[in-house]
């Protein structure tokens, strides 16, 4: 059974919603706005060196950019081991949170 | 546009730095800068730097959960790592977890032992306060100083000086005396002393009060262990000890045991008062006329010693003028142990000496596994090559190898531990020392182990460390060889200092070894072989003639003497003799030898000039002049010329000079020789000495006993042999020459150790050579001999390197010594040879080994 965090859970999909370009800036920005308050990037890494340990997403150099004064950056992106996983965590939490619980949630 | 926010960032980017490794520093210095950027522009240079700020002291938290999270995950796979690679060397990491261990462990029980010696005489809580008395006599032009003062200075002292607010006397020497407590009965040294020392110095009162006997001339102190003694299952106070038979006294209080090195030290004290019962002698103590106590003086505060001084300084020649030359001072008693009565003292030389050995011989033992660590640093160097692959950096590399080191060292600091505390009985007996483990109150031990474990891992690990993390890659993992010929120049270093030390520690144990010897078998002057002694007691001291016609009638009884001290040290002394033609400069201190007759005959010593003491020359009753022998070291003083009938004198007293008796040692050999007055005087026959025949001895003693338990029934008997004496008399020598010997022989162990670990290393990693050699012809010797060749080279190095330190070093162990052995060239040599044969079978033991191996099995060897 493949347990994720809370906090990996939601990088990792913002990972996956970036698809491209998913590195430290947008990363934090796209899981900011979505759970409404600020993360701090220290915040960040920690899941990602989690589910880079894991083999949930994959971590390269991609090509230097203007942005950057001309230096390259890390780059994440979802491998086929971490689509598998969000598949699963998704399978776990409908079972767990289905209505039969008979609490209002929605 | 980056350029402009370099300012204040600059601070944050320092905390980054050191917090993160370099990947994810470049990771989020980057990111942080694009956000900075980006919201510079947007909202201004301000409200960014704020964010930046925030943002910053926020992140710290996860960051340090993060890195340690992680140096925890790799720690474990370093841990994993290390385990295995001891369980593949099995063999060398026992040879290097055993050397170390060894040497921590001589390094702790030495700092025990230092620990123990700083702290003597050093208990006491008013020690700032507390001196003792010394005094200073001239000496031929320099001057001595010692510890004897006259009985009535101690009163005196506190009387005349109002900064000294208490001072106490002690007897110098004890009184042997028989004690009885209901049916036991034994004979204990007794020590007379001013009880105001029990207030002045810390001796922890187990039970007791010292108010009640204050001024009490019949109470007396016990320590626990005569309590145990005497009192097994009963409260000692307020019982009655029986003295020399006739005399009684109240134990007013038990005092814990006092340790053997302190300069006081007493099993049962009595009050100075007392000594006037106990030698039926009154005014014993408030006599000016010897110099037998010892004074103690507690000063109050901010005191000016030097005043103190120049008062004093001739207090003693006012009581007695005959006193001249005696003058006394005050000395810190916390400093006299270490530093000595003058200020020039051996005890901290000792302690310093030591020390250095423990440091050594942990040096040794780290350079040892330096060296092999090193060593084995060629069979890692693929496994450091993979792992520089697989990304690791050069910090992490050497990380993971300090750490291994430093696991092994906790390994090894922990066998020491429990080394040291099964072998601490043994050290005990070895230093006569009651050593123990107790934490509490013990910092510098503590710190000086942590100090050791510190030292050990850091410089143990960091050579090893630094070496492979510096391997690349691709050479290391093309082939399996590791170590260039830079690594062989620094372990042949290690190797040539290693056996440097050894053979320096070799050389200096034979030199104690034998300068004990050498005093242990120096002509004395005097023979003590088959010379027994008894204490006179009692009745003995009034009928000694007739108990001496008693056991002449024994026919193994050839001799029989008397002295008032014992032979082995005679401290019954005295300044201010005069004679013709004086040097106004020379008052030495003179010995004084109260003899009968027959001293000459019992102890077979010469006489190099007129005739000794005998019934002719003995006329009691008419002496004007009473007649006495000197020494020959005497003679010498007085100048050239015959001494026959010459004058001495004492202030008013003369006497005539009938003899002069070759020098002979009356006090032990670490003493020069002095001069002596040997006057035939019966009124202290204090020890009898009986020269017997060598055959049916025990029967002879018995002979021996009835005589005296005839003369003294209630007395104790006891018989000791004088050679025996004598023996014991360098039991202190004996005992620290044993110590370092010990030692000694632990750093040539560890060196062998290494050498050994060495040897085997890299007799296996030649092992293709040597099967090639043995391929093409060549025999086992042969190939013994090559092996042997280098490392024999080095060993020839150490050799000359360390003979003038060695030298050096024995020259000054001998310093303290006025007799003293030759260091010969022989001695050098002899040692060099040692160590040479000690390489030569360690080598030779691993060399053999991979000789015999069948060359087919090792060219195949990879």
């Amino acid at each position: 059974m493949i347990i994720l965090s809370r906090s990996e859970e939601i990088i990792l999909l913002a990972i996956w919603k970036l698809k491209d370009d998913a590195y430290g800036v947008p990363i934090r920005e796209l899981v900011s706005k979505e759970t409404g308050h600020e993360w701090t990037f220290g915040a960040i890494y920690k899941p990602l060196k989690q589910l880079t340990y894991k083999n949930y997403v994959r971590k390269t150099m991609s090509e230097p950019t203007a942005e950057r004064g001309g230096r390259s950056k890390f780059v994440y992106s979802i491998t086929s081991e971490g689509i598998e996983a969000l598949k699963e965590i998704r399978k776990i939490q409908k079972t767990v949170w289905s209505e039969k619980t008979g609490m209002a949630f929605d | 546009m980056k350029k402009k926010h370099q300012k204040l960032p600059k601070f944050g980017r320092l905390i980054l730095r050191i917090l993160l490794e370099d990947e994810d520093y470049y990771q989020m210095s980057g990111d942080i800068d694009e956000v900075m950027n980006y919201k510079s522009s947007e909202e201004g240079k301000f409200k960014a730097l704020k964010w930046y700020t925030g943002h910053l002291l926020k992140s710290i938290p996860q960051i340090l959960i993060t890195s340690i999270y992680w140096s925890y995950v790799m720690l474990k796979n370093y841990f994993k790592v290390t385990f295995r690679t001891i369980r593949k060397q099995k063999i060398y990491s026992f040879i290097n977890i055993l050397g170390l261990a060894v040497g921590m462990t001589c390094c702790i029980l030495i700092l025990l032992w230092v620990q123990d010696e700083i702290g003597t005489d050093r208990f006491h809580e008013k020690k700032d306060f507390l001196y003792m008395v010394g005094t200073r006599s001239l000496y031929s032009g320099s001057w001595i100083a010692s510890a004897g003062t006259p009985p009535a200075f101690g009163p005196a002292l506190k009387e005349e000086n109002p900064e000294i607010v208490n001072s106490a006397r002690i007897q110098n020497g004890t009184n042997d005396m028989v004690v009885k407590y209901k049916e036991k009965i034994f004979v204990e040294p007794i020590k007379a002393g001013d009880f105001s020392l029990l207030e002045m110095f810390t001796f922890s009162l187990v039970r007791g009060n010292l108010e009640t006997v204050k001024n009490d001339p019949f109470g007396i102190f016990i320590t626990e262990k005569i309590a145990e003694k005497y009192f097994t299952n009963e409260d000692p106070i307020g019982k009655t000890l029986i003295v020399d038979n006739r005399l009684n006294y109240t134990v007013a209080g038990i005092l814990k045991n006092m340790p053997a090195n302190s300069l006081i030290s007493f099993d049962l004290l009595v009050p100075c008062e007392a000594l006037d019962n106990l030698y039926n002698q009154k005014g014993y103590t408030r006599t000016w006329y010897n110099l037998s106590f010892r004074t103690f003086a507690e000063t109050g505060k901010n005191v000016s010693i030097e005043d103190i001084n120049k008062r004093i300084e001739n207090r003693i020649i006012q009581g007695n003028n005959n006193m001249e030359q005696v003058k006394p001072f005050l000395r810190k008693y916390s400093e006299i142990y270490l530093y000595g009565l003058k200020g020039d003292g051996w005890m901290i030389g000792q302690v310093i000496m030591f020390g250095m050995i423990a440091g050594i011989v942990l040096l040794i033992a780290c350079i040892n596994f330096m060296n092999l660590s090193t060593a084995r640093a060629g069979t890692r160097a693929r496994e450091v090559g993979m792992r520089k692959v697989m990304g690791a950096h050069r910090k992490n590399i050497i990380k993971q190898f300090f750490g291994e080191s430093i696991l092994l060292t906790v390994v090894s600091f922990v066998i020491a531990l429990v080394l040291s505390y099964l072998l601490l009985p043994a050290f005990n007996g070895l230093s006569n020392k009651n050593l123990s483990f107790d934490i509490s109150g013990h910092a510098f031990i503590i710190l000086g182990m942590i100090g050791i474990v510190i030292f050990t891992g850091v410089i143990s690990g960091s050579y090893p460390s630094f070496f492979l993390a510096s391997f690349k890659p691709a050479n290391v993992l093309k082939s399996s060889k590791g170590s260039g010929t830079k690594s062989s120049v620094f372990r042949k270093v290690l190797v040539v200092i290693q056996f440097g030390i050894s053979i320096i520690l070799i050389i200096c144990t034979i030199v104690v070894f034998k300068q004990l010897n050498f005093l242990l078998d120096k002509n004395l002057g005097l023979e003590k072989d088959q010379i027994v002694y008894t204490r006179g007691r009692g009745e003995v001291r009034k009928d000694y003639n007739i108990v001496k016609q008693e056991l002449l009638k024994n026919p193994d009884i050839l001799n029989v003497t008397c002295s008032q001290s014992p032979i082995t040290g005679i401290y019954w002394n005295g300044h201010n003799w005069n004679w013709e033609g004086r040097d106004e400069q020379t008052d030495p201190l003179v010995t004084y030898l109260y003899t009968d007759t027959d001293f000459l005959k019992t102890f077979s010593i010469q006489m190099s000039e007129g005739e000794f003491f005998s019934e002719k020359t003995i006329t009691s009753g008419t002496e004007t002049s009473p007649k006495i022998i000197i020494n020959e070291f005497f003679s010498n003083l007085m100048g050239e010329g015959s001494k026959i009938g010459k004058t001495l004198s004492q202030g008013n007293t003369y006497y005539t000079i009938i003899g002069v008796v070759k020098d002979f040692h009356f006090k032990p050999l670490h003493t020069e020789m002095q001069p002596i007055i040997l006057f035939h005087n019966l009124t202290r026959p204090n020890y009898i000495f009986m020269k017997i025949r060598p055959v049916n001895v025990s029967a002879t003693l018995k002979g021996i006993e009835t005589v005296f338990k005839k003369v003294n029934p209630d007395y104790p008997f006891s018989v000791r042999f004088l050679d025996e004496d004598f023996q014991r008399l360098y039991n202190y020598y004996k005992r620290r020459g044993k110590l370092f010997q010990a030692f000694a022989f632990l750093a040539i162990f560890i060196s062998c150790l290494g050498l050994f670990g060495l040897a085997s290393f890299i007799a296996e990693r030649r092992t293709k050579e040597i099967g090639i050699r043995k391929a093409l012809g060549a025999n086992i010797s042969n190939i013994l001999i090559l092996l042997n060749k280098e490392f024999l080279t080095w060993v020839l190095t150490a050799n000359t390197l360390a003979w003038p330190v060695a030298y050096y070093f024995s020259k000054s162990l001998l310093q303290g010594f006025p007799y003293r052995i030759n260091l010969g060239i022989e001695l050098f040599l002899f040692s060099g040879l040692a160590a040479l044969l000690i390489a030569v079978v360690t080598i030779s033991v691993q060399s053999i080994k991979a000789a015999r191996i069948n060359p087919a099995d090792s060219l195949r060897y990879e």
